[in-house]
């Protein structure tokens, strides 16, 4: 019944801290093992900064300067995401998104992945956030699982952990200090062999 | 009253002859008796009659807490929460204010009564209730569950209704507090007496310091604050059968501003003013010993301005102000037609004017109503009481409000209540009228649903202004009134030998239409645009029991309960889906919610308990109290998506709050007051900025005459 939140925002979030590359998350029982990893952008919401790209099968970002190949999987803005395809990438990349536990999703699904098209994303933005307008902040929510075909044809889940504001080092910011950057904490499953199974 | 030793502290207890009697038809002026609700019935009645759950809380409760503000009694009340806004300047300071919760219904849902007419002046929904001094309070009435078939919109959760002194006899008294903070409050007033007039005349002065909950930010958790309040009630008799009551309130109050901004370390500083006018002329006469009519009219005019600049050049950082203009003219006409029905009718106009620089121009609203109520005894021991309200409104959906409460009294120890009543909630003017663009650079905009324009939108897409228009936005349309029905029912005990009452009340309150805010559109520069729809619905649910009793002569006490289960429809039914998926704690993985993880409605607390205990040796003039409020855990934030609390980090923590005052009586004429609050020393500036650790007053209280 409360219109407007004002409470609290982000507390500072528990995750562990340094978790930049890839990590073994040993609790799977999955016959290919999840990984976690974080993504770093800028916080300016402006259409002027840069993209930073992903890759599932490295489990780490990709320069900027390989943007015109199939090397990356999906890049990230603010909240702004695009595949490897479409009018974003060379490459082969789609995505969807879907409602349900990250655990219990087996097999991707055979279609209904979307492309970039020109003011169309294949992920819309705010469908996969909470934004509260008072504090700026952003949470992402539970249940949201994105199925990506990556640039070269393959596929990976993910679902979004947190979403923590940082400053520039990557120390967590509280209010009122504003951050600089977001760092997204991912979890993720890449198929390598190019089949649909997770 | 004058022959009570600190007479204006300690009113009378209630005559033993009254209880269990039916009140006298005409207790036009016999208003003063402590055991008597005007609320309930729109007409005096004993607070036994009562067919709906009624608290009536004396002055002398009040004055012995040692209290200041109307919120600090209020959160004593078993079922009241306390609500706030944040108290920090840097993100909103304090705008919002104090609120009170009624059944588990946001302030939003509850109307605040000022002898009878609403107090007018509410911040994002919420009317701030430290605005109002305790001074000159005779007592205070809350009505809960819905009322609107008496008193229209927003009396959906409860009614609190504050009547002010009003006495015969010459009196004059005053008193000077002081305490932690450098918090100074002066009060005094004067009661002359002559025959057909009485004047009464009240005065109050705070100021504060304010506190620091958190030192090491720049800013405070309250900024100083002062503010006085002014009180001129007249009474003029023209006959035993007509009289007049001329009621003037003025409350005038400023509160500081001084945060440094996050982005540059600028500091900004300024301040931000209230006013809030009162003027209410009551006219009653009484035509014979069975038909009465009062001709009320009122008027308020409240406005907040607030102004905030950068320290380093001076330049204007936020400006608003907020104007609103209410005037209401209104018949009551009370027949008691026989011996077992009385029946009371009624009709009036609302006028609202609205002029702030959140909305593109002055606003304007006419609304009419007209309400009946027949109070109906069909046998000694039975009383049904069926009401019924017709609300027109011009800018939104007209309303029919039906009530029925009865209750049952098979012997003077024993009754048994039930009510079923509707209650609505006007689209407010921001729902309506908003119209606001975020001055930061990543602003979000809100367009109230009179404002909102689908054309405009598609405008600014074609101008590049919008990157997108969401399905949502073709929905926003006419706003209905929000409706609840609620159910109470009840059972209440006295037994003979100890005086001890009990009782109990179960509640059920279901509300539809509710009107949210969505996102409509986004920006291209990713910021979103929101507007308003009636989309929610939720359900509040409990309950309540109350013990009070004495123990000897001197010591009286009280105690309460209240369980509480709240939730949205949406959620429970996504929920039974397997729908609804959450974290087990922040940046885990999701994963699926179950009814066990479901904690309903944010910011309320399923238990509530509260303990009361006074003492009052007359005699030689000492007094005190203990009070101790607990409030269990609450949800805060949703920080998983799933639109409530389901992580530790999602809760406010749980608290006790002890409060304690002691009062001694000298030569009848000087009383001495010390009160220590929150001896427990809770302190929680995110989720509790109103409550400030442990602190103390010191007063005295004069009786000039009496």
């Amino acid at each position: 019944m409360k219109r407007f939140s004002f409470s609290i925002l982000l507390p500072v979030l528990v995750l562990a801290a340094g978790v930049t590359s890839c990590k073994k998350d040993k609790s799977d029982p999955d016959p290919l093992e999840s990984m976690t990893a974080s993504v770093s952008v800028s916080a300016s919401p402006s259409p002027m900064a840069p993209y930073t790209y992903f890759s599932f099968q490295t489990g780490a970002e990709v320069a900027g300067s390989e943007a015109n190949t199939d090397s990356w999987d999906f890049a990230l803005r603010f909240t702004t995401f695009l595949v490897n395809g479409g009018v974003s990438g060379p490459g082969m990349g789609g995505a969807q998104l879907l409602d349900g536990v990250f655990d219990e999703l087996t097999e991707a699904p055979e279609s209904g992945y979307r492309v970039d098209a020109a003011g169309d994303l294949a992920i819309q933005d705010g469908t996969w956030y909470d934004y509260n307008p008072v504090t700026h902040s952003f949470a992402p929510k539970a249940g949201k699982i994105f199925v990506f075909r990556t640039g070269k044809g393959q596929y990976a889940k993910m679902e979004i952990l947190s979403v923590e504001p940082t400053d520039d080092s990557g120390t967590v910011v509280t209010p009122p200090t504003l951050p600089t950057k977001f760092r997204y904490n991912v979890r993720f499953v890449f198929q390598p062999d190019g089949s649909r199974n997770f | 009253m004058s022959r009570n030793i600190a007479a204006g502290m300690v009113l009378l207890l209630a005559g033993p002859v009254l209880r269990g009697q039916v009140m006298p038809a005409d207790s036009l002026w016999e208003m003063d008796m402590p055991d008597v609700v005007v609320t309930a019935t729109r007409s005096e009645r004993l607070l036994q009659q009562a067919t709906v759950p009624a608290l009536l809380i004396p002055a002398r409760t009040i004055r012995m807490s040692g209290g200041l503000r109307l919120h600090e009694i209020l959160q004593e009340q078993t079922g009241l929460f306390l609500t706030s806004g944040t108290g920090s300047s840097a993100v909103g300071g304090g705008v919002f204010g104090n609120g009170i919760q009624i059944q588990g219904f946001a302030p939003d849902y509850t109307l605040v009564l000022l002898d009878g007419e609403p107090l007018t002046g509410r911040q994002g929904g919420v009317l701030d209730l430290s605005r109002l001094t305790v001074g000159n309070i005779r007592k205070i009435e809350v009505i809960k569950g819905p009322s609107s078939a008496l008193y229209g919109s927003e009396a959906m959760g409860g009614v609190v209704n504050i009547l002010t002194e009003q006495r015969r006899g010459t009196h004059a008294s005053g008193g000077l507090r002081y305490g932690s903070f450098r918090t100074a409050d002066a009060y005094g007033s004067v009661n002359v007496d002559r025959g057909k007039s009485t004047l009464y005349l009240f005065g109050n002065y705070l100021r504060s310091d304010g506190y620091d909950l958190v030192p090491d930010t720049p800013e405070r958790t309250i900024d100083p604050h002062r503010n006085g309040t002014a009180q001129v009630k007249w009474t003029w008799r023209f006959s035993d059968r007509t009289r007049l009551v001329w009621n003037n309130r003025l409350y005038r109050g400023r509160q500081e501003a001084a945060f440094v901004l996050g982005t540059d370390e600028t500091r900004v500083e300024g301040q931000s003013v209230t006013s809030d006018y009162n003027i209410q002329p009551v006219l009653t006469h009484r035509i014979n010993d069975r038909l009465k009519t009062s001709l009320r009219t009122y008027g308020s005019y409240y406005r907040y301005e607030q102004d905030l600049y950068r320290t380093d050049s001076g330049s204007t950082y936020y400006r608003d102000d907020f104007q609103h203009l209410f005037t209401r003219i209104e018949n009551q006409t009370d027949w008691d037609w026989n011996e077992k029905h009385q029946l009371v009718a009624g009709g009036g106009y609302n006028g609202h004017t609205v002029e702030t620089s959140r909305y593109r121009t002055r606003k304007n609203q006419h609304l009419g109503y007209v309400f009946v109520q027949n109070e109906w005894r069909p046998t000694a021991r039975w009383m049904v009481i069926p009401g019924l309200r017709y609300d027109w409104h011009g800018d939104f959906a007209n309303r029919l409000s039906p009530k029925l409460s009865m209750q049952y009294r098979p012997n003077p120890q024993w009754h048994y209540r039930f009510s079923y009543g509707s209650g609505f909630k006007a689209p407010d003017f921001r729902q309506l009228y908003l119209h606001y663009a975020n001055p930061a650079a990543q602003g979000y905009r809100i367009y109230g649903a009179a404002e909102f324009s689908i054309r405009e939108l598609e405008e600014m897409e074609a101008a590049g202004e919008v990157a997108r228009i969401l399905p949502e936005a073709w929905q926003i349309g006419q706003l209905r009134p929000e409706v609840s029905h609620g159910f109470n029912g009840g059972v209440g005990f006295t037994h003979s030998a100890t005086g001890i009452t009990t009782d109990f009340n179960l509640f059920w309150n279901e509300v539809t239409d509710m009107i949210q805010y969505l996102p409509v559109a986004i920006l291209a520069n990713n910021a979103l645009v929101f507007s308003y729809r009636n989309v929610a619905s939720a359900f509040t649910g409990g309950a309540e029991v109350n013990v009070r009793g004495t123990a000897g002569r001197l010591v009286e006490w009280a105690a309460g309960y209240q369980y509480l289960m709240t939730g949205d429809r949406d959620v429970v039914a996504a929920i039974g889906d397997g729908n609804v998926y959450g974290r087990s704690r922040p940046g885990g993985s999701a994963r699926r919610m179950t009814m066990s993880d479901y904690s309903g409605l944010l910011g309320r607390s399923p238990h509530m308990a509260q303990v009361r205990v006074q003492v009052l040796e007359e005699k030689a003039g000492w007094g005190g109290s203990v009070r101790a409020v607990y409030r269990s855990r609450w949800g805060v934030v949703d920080l998983d998506g799933n639109g409530f609390a389901n992580m530790e980090e999602e809760y406010a923590r749980g608290f006790v709050l002890l409060n304690l005052s002691v009062m001694k009586t000298f030569a009848r004429t000087v009383t001495a007051q010390v009160s220590v609050n929150n001896l427990t020393d809770h302190r929680d500036a995110v989720n509790v900025p109103h409550m400030p650790g442990r602190h103390v007053m010191l007063g005295f209280h004069w009786n000039f005459l009496h």
